[in-house]
């Protein structure tokens, strides 16, 4: 499948990445290209007569997904976690003004 | 003697009896680290100081009498995407350059509690994302055996690592094979365990219903050994299974008489060199004459496995990977004059290329219009390829299939994302369907390039995997070529 200049930076904006002119011929070709082979899938047949027994959600173990108990447990030092801001001050996140 | 040259249970036996020390263990491998990294550069970081702090404190607990477990003082390292507390973990990526974690992640902290000692961190490709390592926003790693050529990937500078004894052995992680591939390009030994089976905490996320992290050895027994340390449940991973404790090295024993051996022609075709056709047959020939039977089979579903692979691994990367918006950690543009500008030139600084193809390829498949085409349709496939292996199960103990349908390739050699994409063609169903498979080392092509056999069972069933790795390993002998001896 062909995918169009004007799709990719559609998509592009939704992934919030900035597209150069230069790459974007590049990004048209590499993206049909895996959007071609990811057509190989309509080769198959899942069609609604049959997605209730191909469902799609039973992959792996019964076990997965168990949910823990939902108490409070100690986390970690507000200091441990602002360590790796890129922008601080002493108790939060520095952020561009939004308002 | 040169310690660095020798297998975890090696050093091991020598520790007990008192006739080497970890530190001087340490040394030698740090010494080998300088002398070959200049040309292999496996590691991103290394953390010399403080290897030889641990291995000093395991020689104590040594002196004083304290029994030692398999992996004290053996010198090993992880995949950079793995979190290590107050150690820089970068994932290969600009975008984590400068990150360096408040916690360890649940493997390393078992390892941690076995007094492994860490050596440091290793290269792989961007986010995981790559067969070859050459997408590392740091540099690319050679393969030993040839350093024109890739290691492999994701986890190229583990393989690369293991394989030239910068290492005794290292962690990795296998998203759709990239603990495998790297270990059948370099010789080593590369085990994907069980969906589940080994914790994901801690591990920087790309595909998570796929990713899994997995020990890369110089030999069968030392993937048993590791596995002993990293399997097991942990709650914090709300996909791990409780399973009951396992000594995988129980099934390191001889003889494979009556196990049944499935060999997927599909994994046997045009695309696959005759050198590494010629490799695998010879090791189920050699399976034959010990007993076990092998025979051709079909998974029918085996064509549409790498499709449905980078549908799921891409939607599930772009999803992950909205988290890094230059706010809380990681890098920050800084060019930006409002909150919109902030986030897209941080990720589109920060990311490479290969990492924006896929979260563009995942945002793709995942907007209102192509959700049922592709992400939906996808993974109703998935579980169709799940079935096509609980088929297969049903007459086979194992598949065997190679790892990889060429030997490692030359640096720049596969220009475009499908040519690389393909070189996972092995590997990928294995990560779909959530199994164990192992890859060992099985002989070598006419250039002398290592070749890898993959062993596939059923869910939780590694021991049947490490026991015919065994046999295979004590049958095939390989030539100890100058790179595993260390010269």
């Amino acid at each position: 499948m062909k995918i169009s200049k004007a799709e990719v930076e559609y998509i592009a904006n939704l992934a919030r990445i900035k597209v150069s002119d230069a790459d974007i011929e590049l990004l048209v070709r590499d993206m049909s290209e895996m959007l071609e082979m990811a057509g190989k899938l309509n080769e198959v047949s899942t069609g609604a007569d049959k997605s209730d027994d191909v469902c799609s959600d039973d992959v792996c173990s019964d076990d997965v997904c168990v949910l823990r108990d939902d108490k409070v447990v100690p986390s970690y030092s507000r200091e441990q976690i602002l360590k790796n801001a890129p922008c601080r001050d002493d108790n939060s996140f520095i952020v561009p003004k939004i308002m | 003697m040169k310690l660095y040259t020798l297998t975890a249970h090696e050093l091991h036996d020598l520790m007990s009896k008192k006739e080497i020390t970890a530190e001087e263990t340490v040394l030698s491998v740090l010494e080998r680290i300088n002398k070959k990294e200049p040309d292999i550069q496996s590691f991103i970081t290394v953390t010399a100081d403080e290897a030889i702090k641990q291995a000093k404190a395991v020689d104590a607990k040594i002196m004083s009498g304290e029994p030692l477990s398999a992996l004290a003082g053996i010198p090993m390292a992880v995949k950079d995407n793995i979190c290590t507390a107050d150690i820089r973990t970068t994932c290969g990526s600009k975008m984590l350059s400068n990150f360096v974690p408040p916690y360890d992640a649940a493997v390393y902290s078992e390892l941690k509690n076995a007094n492994a000692v860490l050596l440091g961190k290793l290269n792989m490709d961007e986010f995981a994302m790559g067969s070859s390592t050459e997408n590392s926003y740091f540099k690319a790693t050679k393969n030993p055996y040839d350093t024109n050529r890739v290691p492999g990937g994701s986890s190229g500078g583990c393989a690369a690592a293991v394989s030239c004894n910068e290492a005794v052995f290292a962690i990795g992680s296998d998203t759709g094979g990239s603990v495998r591939q790297p270990a059948a390009l370099c010789a080593a030994v590369g085990l994907k365990p069980t969906y589940g089976l080994v914790s994901r905490y801690g591990l920087v996320a790309f595909a998570s219903s796929l990713d899994q992290i997995g020990p890369i050895t110089k030999d069968v027994t030392d993937c048993a050994l590791v596995l002993n340390t990293i399997a097991g449940y942990d709650k914090r991973d709300s996909t791990s299974v409780v399973t009951k404790k396992t000594d995988y090295t129980n099934a390191l024993t001889n003889g494979v008489k009556g196990l049944k051996i499935g060999v997927p022609e599909e994994y046997m075709g045009e695309g696959v060199s005759q050198d590494i056709k010629n490799a695998i047959y010879r090791c189920l020939e050699i399976l034959k004459s010990m007993g076990a039977e092998y025979e051709e089979c079909s998974l029918t579903m085996s064509d549409y496995a790498l499709s449905t692979y980078y549908v799921i691994s891409s939607a599930e990367a772009s999803s992950n990977l909205a988290r890094y918006d230059g706010i809380r950690y990681g890098y920050r543009t800084a060019d930006y004059v409002n909150l919109e500008d902030l986030y897209v030139n941080t990720r589109t600084e920060g990311f490479g290329e290969e990492v924006k193809r896929r979260i563009m390829l995942g945002t793709y498949v995942l907007t209102d219009e192509y959700y049922n085409a592709y992400y939906k349709k996808a993974q109703h496939i998935r579980t169709l390829i799940k079935r096509d292996f609980d088929k297969a199960f049903e007459r086979y103990d194992v598949l065997i299939t190679p790892v990889s349908p060429t030997t490692a390739w030359k640096f720049g050699e596969k220009t475009t994302s499908a040519q690389m994409h393909a070189s996972d063609i092995c590997t990928v169903a294995v990560n779909v369907a959530g199994l164990p498979a192992i890859s060992i080392p099985c002989g070598f092509d006419q250039n002398s390039l290592p070749i890898g056999m993959q062993i596939i069972a059923k869910a939780f069933d590694e021991e049947t995997l490490l026991k015919i790795g065994y046999n295979c390993e004590q049958a095939l002998c390989l030539p100890v070529n100058n790179v595993v001896k260390g010269e």
